[in-house]
């Protein structure tokens, strides 16, 4: 790996191998937490807006060759990526260079765009059946933070009334070298190709200091209790947990012991809650982290006839007893799996690209460079403490999802 | 200057027989195994709905050799992962882990093919469990819709458990599983693809599975014209849209020219279906195609969610384009040499999972990696002066809106 500085402050990472592919990503530590209201859902927006620009045609011009592209935005980042033959690799970052510097954002595509948008937003959140619970849980687990807002915006009409002066400023604000990471990965890298990344990134763009995220930890405790109603056929509880930044000593053990829980086949939540007792259809457990906090969610269909009351005081025991099982399994189990994903993950060069682009985002690039070492260090202490700091009533929100007519059944 | 991606066919499997069993056997050093084995199990009628997916649920959960849960924690310590999948015609179990577990993860799996628990009572837990699943994602308009499709498609021939409904799920006669793993499972593996550093004696044990089966799938399909079917849902905030066109075979002489018109119209991002429907009009956050074959037929559909208020605009605009294509796919040149390098950089796989996973379907579908690699060149060659005439259908044999009103389709609909 190789790395550097530019003096208007983009870093630049490449990643040489012996591949006929070649990945470019331009990262940018901007995302939803950065927007103020009303300009809810600008940064995805923005990111749909980053492939319109006539003048360049980004998509058209690196399809011509062969290349495939897309993006996408988190709370705390958006990407962007292409892969393409190595011999396109140059002209990826030139269109990439393009975007950051010199982006047009004309009315007419904004219009089309904001459409697209509201019927992204319908069909990801609005037609699938508890889609839209995270709009809830969100608000619920970051009160009055920047973390409260789903990426995607509010509402349709939300996202349909914001203005392109407003899509203006937050790309010229915040769309800066200084905040911008570039990685180049796969066949291609020369010297030439490190030549022709200084001539076109080495230039001056103004902006404004990103706001800043504060630590998720200082907020107040959740809502205790949300109730939502839906033409959904079965009730579904929600208990999430407020987790604390992406760098606590113990988000590691977090990770672990989640599949330790919630493995769909022979998890401990699952054996005991949907094989032994069958209070629930399905039962999962995931983490969703953002820099700055995260969320830590169990999730179980409730079978037919078991009311919500059973269901969750049998979740608290079984959670109860977590502590003094022995999580020594979670550890020879799960910890496998990691390697698995690991080679997984860094086998195509997008892959590897995506992997350095998000360490260096969390301010980590040593979990690229050993990505393993933190499960190497865990105990079956550092499991159970992390039960006993995270998964803890002072954290969690419940959410009941109920069923709000027969109508939606099969 | 127009740029052309060079078209390396993928490192060629070693193919061998097996007392029956095609083996085929690619290089792949480092740490990770992939593993394939390719069932040859139709979803025939003979069988109700569902029977195959419990069948795949109780393969992958429940097993008589180990305590429940036991198999598979096994493998995943093992640093293995594994899933069962089931097509019209086949069933595929796929596998990949850490090369130094390669001899016991197989042991494990091949206990998973041998000894899965068929009677009892855990049998009807997991029906019970697949019913509240797929009742679930029958209350979303996009699963409905996709479900339906298939019906109309396929149901003349095969079982199509996407469509069934609750009751008749529920009513399932659980003695079917057993008789549908005996006829099938125990009897009809045809292929093992595996990528490692050499082929695993382990293989061998896996032949016991290979032995001759019978049955017919109705034939031919046929339709006298074509059908539709609309539903409203009074509470979606977007219409399901599925448009199906019958296909070429993957066999055909000219399948390179047909797959790049059909790439051309919903393959990609730049298509002209995302290019009109999305980036023009609006209507969509996204449309594409998608195309199935089984050994009796082929088809493509188009699939599409689109604004509710809008959804007349959008068919009338889609048929409109497909039109269009089906008489000229590429109005010029830089649209073939565009979709021809797209399609090229997908037919070069880059990593061994891959390409495994490719080789299988291809060995699925009665297709060889020849076939494979002569197709790349087909396309590779593919130039706008010399485009052959080819047959693409205009209008849709199936149409199928949920989250809508009858009157969007011209044909009367079921």
């Amino acid at each position: 790996m190789n790395q550097f500085t530019l003096p208007n402050g983009l870093r630049v990472f490449l990643l040489p191998a012996d591949t006929p592919f070649t990945a470019v990503v331009l990262a940018y530590t901007v995302g939803a937490a950065h927007e103020e209201a009303p300009a809810i859902g600008v940064a995805h927006l923005l990111e749909h807006l980053l492939f319109e620009d006539e003048r360049i045609a980004y998509d058209r011009r690196l399809q011509e060759v062969g290349g495939s592209t897309n993006a996408y935005t988190g709370q705390d980042y958006t990407v962007y990526y292409a892969r393409v033959p190595q011999e396109a690799a140059s002209l990826a970052l030139e269109l990439e260079a393009a975007r950051l510097f010199d982006l047009e954002i004309t009315e007419e595509k904004l219009a089309i765009q904001r459409q697209v948008v509201a019927e992204e937003f319908r069909q990801r959140y609005l037609n699938p059946p508890y889609a839209d619970r995270f709009f809830s849980v969100l608000r619920g687990i970051f009160p009055a933070h920047p973390y409260q807002h789903m990426v995607i915006g509010e509402t349709p009409d939300q996202i349909l009334s914001l203005s392109l002066e407003t899509v203006q400023n937050f790309y010229s604000a915040y769309y800066t070298p200084r905040n911008a990471i570039l990685c180049v990965s796969g066949g291609g890298i020369s010297s030439d190709l490190v030549q022709h990344i200084e001539k076109l990134y080495n230039r001056e763009k103004g902006g404004v200091p990103l706001p800043v995220v504060p630590s998720a930890e200082d907020l107040p405790s959740p809502e205790p209790l949300l109730t939502r109603e839906g033409a959904v056929p079965q009730v579904l509880v929600t208990w999430a947990f407020r987790l604390p930044p992406i760098d606590d000593p113990y988000m590691p053990a977090v990770d672990l012991l989640d599949d330790y829980l919630g493995d769909e086949r022979s998890g401990y939540l699952v054996r005991h809650l949907v094989h032994e007792e069958g209070l629930a259809s399905r039962l999962s457990t995931y983490v969703w982290q953002f820099h700055f906090g995260g969320l830590w969610v169990i999730e179980a269909y409730l079978s037919e006839g078991i009311s919500v009351n059973r269901y969750e005081d049998r979740l608290s025991a079984v959670l109860h007893t977590l502590p003094s099982e022995r999580l020594m399994e979670a550890l020879d189990v799960y910890r496998p799996q990691r390697y698995l994903s690991l080679h997984r993950q860094r086998e195509k060069a997008l892959g590897r690209a995506l992997a350095l682009v998000h360490s260096v985002l969390a301010g980590h690039l040593e979990w690229f460079t050993e990505p393993l070492h933190p499960y190497e260090t865990l105990t079956e202490d550092s499991l159970r403490l992390a039960v006993e700091k995270y998964m803890v009533p002072g954290r969690r929100l419940k959410l009941h999802y109920i069923p709000r007519r027969a109508g939606a059944m099969g | 200057m127009s740029f052309q991606v060079q078209f390396t066919p993928p490192a060629l499997p070693e193919e061998t027989w097996l007392e029956g069993l095609s083996l085929y056997w690619v290089k792949r050093d480092g740490p990770l195994v992939s593993f394939l084995a390719i069932w040859d199990a139709p979803s025939l009628k003979d069988y109700a709905p569902g029977v195959r997916r419990l069948l795949l649920r109780l393969l992958s959960e429940e097993n008589t050799y180990y305590p429940k849960g036991e198999l598979g924690r096994r493998l995943t310590k093992l640093g293995w992962t594994w899933s069962w999948e089931a097509h019209r015609d086949a069933i595929f179990l796929t596998a990949e882990g850490l090369v130094e577990n390669v001899a016991s993860a197989l042991s494990l799996l091949s206990k998973m093919v041998e000894y899965p628990l068929l009677r009892g009572e855990g049998v009807r837990r997991q029906l019970y469990r697949l019913v509240e699943e797929h009742q679930r994602r029958w209350a979303s308009p996009a699963y409905r819709a996709d479900g339906k499709l298939a019906q109309l498609l396929w149901g003349d021939c095969y079982t199509v458990s996407e469509a069934a409904s609750r009751d008749l799920l529920m009513e399932l006669p659980i003695e079917q599983v057993e008789l549908y793993y005996n006829r099938f499972l125990r009897r009809g593996l045809r292929a093992i693809v595996v990528g490692g550093p050499s082929i695993p004696t382990e293989i061998h044990e896996w032949t016991r599975w290979v032995a001759p089966i019978r049955y017919e799938i109705p034939w031919p399909w046929k339709r006298g014209r074509s059908v539709c079917y609309t539903e409203h849902m009074p509470e979606v905030h977007q219409a399901s849209l599925r448009l199906g066109y019958p296909w070429i075979r993957s066999s055909h002489p000219l399948y390179g020219f047909y797959r790049l018109a059909l790439v051309r119209l919903g393959g990609y991002f730049g298509s002209q279906l995302m290019q009109v429907i999305r980036e023009e009009a609006g209507l969509t956050y996204g449309i594409h195609i998608r195309v199935e074959e089984t050994q009796i037929g082929s088809f493509f559909s188009i699939v599409t969610e689109v604004a509710q208020d809008r959804v007349r605009e959008a068919v009338a605009r889609i048929e409109q384009e497909v039109q269009k294509w089906s008489t000229c796919p590429f109005p010029q040149p830089a649209l073939l040499r565009e979709v021809r390098n797209y399609l090229l950089m997908q037919y070069m796989p880059e990593g061994l999972s891959e390409w495994i996973y490719r080789i299988g379907r291809l060995v699925a579908a009665g297709r060889s990696v020849a076939d494979y690699v002569q197709q790349g060149e087909q396309i590779a060659a593919a130039q706008w002066e010399r485009w052959p005439e080819l047959s693409l259908p205009a209008t849709p044999c199936v149409q199928v809106g949920v989250g809508v009103d009858s009157a969007i389709f011209a044909t009367a609909c079921v």
